[in-house]
């Protein structure tokens, strides 16, 4: 079945939707950025609405509230992550969810700072909340503890920042220092001009918070700050090379337990399947039953994020 | 007095001094990985036998991937027995193969033997060589001149690592070449964690940081590996092997983690080696 999207935040995640829905069967419908938005029943033409982004700046004519008047089945909420009350966002969703829409997050900040709140909106609405992308990009994490059962899995821990990743990883291996490597990545485009969401262990912490909401199963709700966080900024060259010397590495671990969130650079042996290197991303599983599960891969980009997009959108047919 | 193996980074020393602990192996963070430079300091009453220990020094820059040879500055203490019975060459092609097997199979995990030994140049050597030759990394030798036992023997007491499928071997190749081992197990220590402290721990009194872990943490300290940066702001790290009693590793994490609060120093936690 062909569902109609309405795509909410015209940057790298949403405009690799916006080019990917039709490989998907999936039509985008309705479009927006900060300022504007643009409707078309018939489809819109990818081609058409990036050009009129670069060039312009704008996608349409139309306030960027319009989208929500469009004739749509999917609400995809694609605007920046936001700590806090996760505003603009959670009023999107909240929005669509009132008028029986589903919605299917990129935007971490809903589901991690007021996971409770939306679920009790879920539950009002016909709508339903689909939020794969929010946690390790392409890597289809929560579509297996969901096929698990979250009630079997007891733990989630792994590495789920490739920034950070590339910074401790490029610093093991080449002997340079944080600041050298930080700019590196910054050239890249791996890291971005302000790098703390990465660096800090926030961006990391958010998707282990989200993961330990899905784990609890409502039995609690979590929130940024009940994680327990630490970046790599204090990781220095000297530390790496101690550990290298004792076949570990450091990495910016995530756990999601019965003890809570804990973010923090950790000692893993080097051949350790979480010692991951570059921009890859880890998600090893504590089952009951099975054992360990790891699923790995791309953790962002636009076009691995819009897969995971579009696969939730299609778990909603 | 220590063997110190021309040491820049002197103030690093004497913070560790006098730690009660079994080897202390100090990095100069400028000269890591480069040849020459491992730089070793043996506490006082570890290893008395000047050979022992430059064939300890060798095992252990081999285990590192160090080629050169530890200098061994004059100021070397204890007793040296007369002759070396051994060629370096010897000891050294037989650490190479057994590090080179090392990586397959089962971890390394620790162990002790306690050896007796008759009170005669070169039986220190002839009792360490058949452990490095069945696959065992030493890590510490306590060879209690001056204490006898009731028979008259000088009590050993060796650590050593390998993967527990050698220990066996390593205990029957040291009957084989005639040493007397009166006990062999797993360390008694049964849990080990290695953590990284970071910060600037000299002027947070490193030695005092050790003591207080040992003292209130039931564990022992292990080994200690430090790196100074030179000239630089970035921070000197220290790596601590911890060795706890069975269970009582996360007690032992814990403490450090309070003294480093304290101290304004970080702790780079172990993932649990069955998490990683
Ligand atoms: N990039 C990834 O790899 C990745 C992976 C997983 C999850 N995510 C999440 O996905 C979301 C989007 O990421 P991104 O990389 O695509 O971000 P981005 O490139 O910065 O794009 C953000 C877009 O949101 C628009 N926007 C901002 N405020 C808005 C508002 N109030 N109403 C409508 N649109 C608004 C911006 O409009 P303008 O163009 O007018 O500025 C921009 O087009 C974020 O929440 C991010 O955390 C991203």
């Amino acid at each position: 079945m062909t569902l109609r999207l309405a795509v909410l935040g015209a940057g790298a995640v949403g405009g690799s939707v916006l080019d990917l829905a039709g490989e998907y069967g999936h039509e985008v419908v309705a479009f927006a950025d900060s300022s504007s938005s643009v409707t078309d029943h018939a489809g819109l033409d990818p081609a058409v609405v990036h050009d009129r982004k670069e060039r312009e700046g704008v996608v349409g004519d139309d306030a960027p509230e319009a989208l929500f008047d469009a004739d749509y089945d999917v609400l995809v909420e694609a605007t920046p992550t936001t700590l806090g009350d996760a505003e603009p966002g959670f009023s999107h969703v909240e929005r669509a969810l009132a008028d029986d829409k589903h919605v299917v997050l990129a935007n971490k900040g809903p589901v991690a700072e007021r996971y409770a709140e939306l679920r009790a909106l879920e539950a009002e609405s016909e709508g339903r909340v689909q939020f794969e992308a929010t946690v390790g990009g392409a890597i289809p994490v929560l579509s297996t503890i969901s096929d698990l059962g979250a009630e079997h899995v007891t733990a989630a821990r792994g590495v789920l920042n490739g920034t950070a990743n590339f910074i401790l990883s490029r610093m093991a291996a080449e002997g340079l220092d944080y600041e050298h490597v930080l700019a590196e990545a910054q050239d890249l485009g791996v890291a971005e001009a302000d790098p703390t969401f990465d660096v800090d262990g926030i961006d990391a912490a958010l998707k282990f918070v989200i993961l330990a909401n899905v784990l609890s199963d409502g039995d609690a709700e979590y929130r940024l700050d009940d994680a327990d966080v630490e970046g790599i900024r204090n990781v220095p060259g000297t530390a790496l090379d101690l550990a290298a010397e004792d076949g570990r590495t450091v990495r910016l671990i995530g756990e999601a337990t019965a003890d809570g969130v804990r973010v923090a650079p950790r000692l893993v042996p080097q051949g350790a399947a979480l010692a991951v290197t570059g921009t890859q991303n880890i998600v090893q599983l504590e089952t009951e039953h099975a054992g360990q599960l790891n699923v790995s891969g791309r953790g962002a980009g636009g076009p691995e994020t819009a897969t995971a997009v579009l696969s939730d959108v299609s778990r909603l047919e | 007095m220590f063997v110190v193996c021309q040491l820049t980074a002197f103030h690093l020393v004497v913070a560790v001094a006098h730690l009660p602990s079994h080897r202390v192996t100090c990095h100069h963070a400028a000269d890591i990985g480069k040849p020459c430079h491992l730089r070793r300091l043996i506490p006082r009453g570890r290893i008395t036998n000047t050979y022992a220990y430059g064939y300890v020094s060798r095992l252990l820059s081999r285990r590192r991937g160090t080629t050169a040879e530890p200098r061994v500055a004059d100021n070397t203490v204890g007793t040296a027995h007369g002759g070396g019975t051994m060629s370096a060459q010897d000891v050294d092609s037989d650490a190479d193969a057994d590090a080179e097997t090392d990586g397959g199979g089962q971890m390394p995990k620790p162990h002790t033997v306690r050896l007796e030994l008759v009170d005669e140049p070169g039986q220190l050597l002839a009792a360490l060589q058949p452990i490095a030759e069945n696959g065992g990394n030493l890590l510490s030798i306590f060879h209690e001149r001056g204490n006898l036992t009731p028979r008259g023997h000088i009590p050993v007491e060796v650590d050593l690592e390998c993967p527990p499928d050698r220990f066996e071997g390593i205990v029957e190749a040291l009957r084989e070449a005639g040493v007397n081992v009166i006990r062999a197990g797993a360390e008694h220590f049964g849990e080990e964690v290695t953590l990284i402290l970071v910060g600037d721990l000299v002027d947070s009194d490193l030695s005092d940081t050790l003591h207080r872990v040992e003292a209130s943490a039931d564990a022992t300290v292990k080994d200690l590996s430090l790196s100074a940066p030179d000239g630089t702001q970035e921070s000197s790290s220290a790596r601590l092997r911890l060795a706890a009693r069975a269970g009582k590793a996360d007690e032992a994490l814990t403490v450090v983690r309070d003294i480093a609060a304290e101290k304004d120093l970080h702790v780079i936690e172990p993932l649990t080696e069955d998490a990683a």
